[in-house]
């Protein structure tokens, strides 16, 4: 497995930014801190590894958070009408399958309307929550499947900590991680998804490959979906309520991540492992401007500075428009001082 | 040109007449409520400011680029500007002073803009940032800022700009004028300058406006600066409607100001489109807006409107895809002389010929 110079700057950067918060806060290594940690980072990266198969095949998917809350909400109005006692993998299934369905729509509609990906994305978005909103309900649902409260106690590995407390690492990581490496498998070593890349750097390329672009790019959605109705069921898991106005807004987290992880928004470029360290990065930073001292109205400004920094990042490592420009600069001012 | 200028004119009339029949089924529907003058009024107010941020947008679009942070900018102006007046406004001055004092506020609106725009201009063209990445971070800083700033709570009570909001001249609003002279200049600024020139041909085909000389790296900074100036327009006028000013203001307005400019007949790609289209999809939208607020009176309208935003942005995607594979294939049977059996068109849309 070779690891690219982004990802190992990525990394760097997790490290150092763990030091830091480290060093201001001791309990920051603790099993507790960690394990909580990765629980937050679950629904945001299974968000961003599907972002993150449509950018690589050069789509933009801003839908993600809608296709969670529905099929969420989804799933558990259904299960509590015809399945209340299903057990917990019969949930994912379903919440796989909503949101699969809605991405293979949104995938459908890019390809035969020809039309920006981010904009249908932005229609579906809004088409999605209103549905949802409007003519399935808004209210909170307390009383989930039991399947749900009972997930939501399964840790899979428990240590106790140093002053006795028994902690734990939670069951929905494992799902998180274990979807990341099939993606990671999945478009490392196997032809198909090779083509994705192949798509996203030059379709015109990949057709005359003799790749099916199109199906290629409506696979890509679809996998996109089910990732978020995956990621949607497992942020009920976390709260144990079903909540039809949460997780919309939370697409910046997700786009940042994918973004500082390396992937490349005009397609065919980046890796699972670097987006898994852009979620990291993204969910410690988060985690962390309260221990830092940063005072709460301050955060939104500080999470955007940082934003702006990590998209330039990329940027800055191809150097390729900094140099360009700073070449073309110099260029001007020989010029004049020639004239 | 002339097949654009028609596929062009033939939007514009398509879009006419939609406004027309929309306004015309309301006005007999109700005609009591939808030709009163309180709800002309309203909607005039409504699609003023929802209309600056529209052309925002769309001059961006134009270049094949986008701006995010509009509602972010114009919310950060109201903001700095509301702190700025209720500042200076402590004691009760005579309005003369009153005056000096809201065009001070006008000018400083203007220079936040300015100076927005001018970031998010520095990103896209001096720095090479996508333009989608670029406004996404900095709507996130504005709104960061303007949470410093208030911390997170709503400004009330600026006075100053009350006439400019409430004001009308011969029966329409003043902000509707503003729009209107807004849409006005820029669409002069787009169609009878050299500027307006280069931006479209640098949203057709940027390699050959770099290659015919044209200084791309000024030209988007310029289109940037314009959608911030626009923004913080929208920001004043909003300013001077609600009398108020907080970071969370139209939050929903982002969606509506982009499938405004589609509707409109700008292409999201770039160098298509005309700012007339986009003034005629603001009534629109504003019709059809008011037209589900009569039908459907019940809570919960707000999730409706969302669902019938995100309809109509897809249906009008829907035309336009159809309209281009009709070009396609006259195209075809123009080249060749044969109708043709299985045609295949550009594939990516970013790499359409």
């Amino acid at each position: 497995v070779t690891i690219s110079r982004h990802e190992i700057v990525v990394l760097i950067a997790v490290l150092l930014l763990a030091a830091v918060v480290g060093a201001v806060n001791p309990g920051f290594f603790s099993f507790f801190n960690i394990f909580s940690l990765l629980k937050n980072s679950t629904v945001i990266g299974l968000f961003a590894v599907g972002f993150f198969l449509v950018l690589v095949v050069g789509g933009l998917d801003v839908s993600f958070a809608a296709i969670g809350i529905v099929a969420m909400y989804g799933t558990v109005k259904l299960a509590l009408a015809y399945f209340p006692d299903a057990p917990f993998f019969l949930l994912l299934g379903t919440a796989l399958l909503i949101g699969a369905v809605l991405g293979l729509f949104n995938g459908v509609l890019i390809t035969s309307f020809r039309a920006s990906s981010l904009i249908v994305t932005l229609g579906t978005l809004n088409l999605y929550r209103g549905f949802l909103l409007y003519f399935v309900g808004t209210e909170t649902i307390r009383q989930v499947p039991r399947a749900i409260t009972e997930f939501n106690r399964a840790n899979v590995f428990t240590v106790t900590a140093g002053n006795g407390a028994r902690v734990g690492l939670h069951a929905s990581v494992l799902i998180f991680l274990a979807v990341a490496a099939l993606i990671f498998l999945f478009l490392r070593y196997t032809t198909f998804g090779r083509s994705l890349y192949a798509v996203g750097g030059n379709p015109v390329a990949a057709q005359r490959m003799g790749i099916a672009v199109e199906k290629v790019e409506v696979f890509a959605y679809s996998g996109a979906g089910a990732l978020a109705g995956i990621a949607g069921l497992l942020s009920a898991v976390t709260l144990r309520l079903a909540n039809p106005q949460t997780l919309v807004g939370s697409e910046l987290d997700v786009i940042a991540a994918a973004v500082l992880g390396g992937a490349a928004i005009t397609g065919g470029r980046g890796s699972v492992v670097g987006v898994l360290l852009g979620v990291l990065l993204i969910v410690i930073t988060n985690n962390s401007l309260i221990v830092l001292g940063v005072p709460a109205t301050w955060q939104k400004m500080a999470i955007g500075g940082l934003l702006i920094l990590a998209i330039g990042m990329p940027l800055l490592f191809r150097r390729v428009h900094v140099a360009e420009y700073f070449e073309s600069a110099a260029h001007a001012l020989k010029a004049k001082r020639a004239a | 040109m002339t097949a654009i200028g028609r596929h062009l004119d033939s939007r514009l009339i398509t879009l006419v007449a939609a406004a027309i029949v929309i306004a015309g089924a309301l006005g007999l529907a109700r005609p009591d409520v939808f030709l009163s003058s309180l709800n002309i009024n309203s909607m005039l107010l409504q699609s003023s400011v929802i209309g600056l941020l529209s052309l925002a947008v769309a001059v961006t679009m134009l270049t094949g680029g986008i701006d995010l942070s509009i509602n972010a900018t114009a919310n950060l102006t109201s903001i700095i500007v509301a702190l700025f007046l209720s500042e200076l406004h402590q004691g009760e001055a005579s309005v003369s002073v009153g005056y000096a004092i809201a065009g001070a506020g006008v000018v400083l609106g203007l220079v936040v803009g300015l100076f927005c725009g001018a970031v998010n201009g520095a990103l896209v063209a001096l720095l090479g940032y996508s333009p989608i990445l670029a406004t996404l971070g900095t709507m996130t800083l504005f709104v960061g800022i303007g949470t410093v700033l208030t911390a997170g709570n709503t400004l009330f009570g600026v006075s100053a700009f009350e006439t400019l909001g409430r004001g009308s001249v011969a029966g329409v609003p003043l902000p509707a004028i503003v729009f209107l002279i807004a849409a006005m200049l820029l669409s002069l600024l787009l169609e009878a300058r050299r500027f307006g020139f280069f931006v479209y041909l640098y949203g057709a085909n940027e390699t050959a406006a770099v290659f015919s000389g044209i200084n791309a790296r000024k030209l988007v900074l310029k289109v940037y600066v314009t959608s911030g100036l626009l923004s913080a327009i929208a920001g004043l006028l909003n300013l001077g409607i609600t009398n108020s000013a907080n970071v969370d203001f139209g939050s929903s307005y982002v969606l509506l100001a982009i499938l405004i400019p589609v509707l409109g007949g700008i292409s999201p790609s770039g160098g298509a489109g005309r700012i007339l289209g986009v003034v005629v999809a603001v009534f629109i939208l504003q019709f059809l807006s008011t037209g589900l607020n009569l039908v459907f009176q019940s809570s919960g309208s707000n999730f409706l409107k969302d669902f019938a935003w995100g309809a109509t942005l897809l249906v009008v995607l829907a035309i336009d895809g159809r309209r281009h594979f009709w070009a396609a294939r006259i195209a075809h049977f123009a080249r060749t002389r044969q109708v043709p059996t299985s045609i295949q068109p550009g594939l990516s849309r970013e790499i359409q010929p």
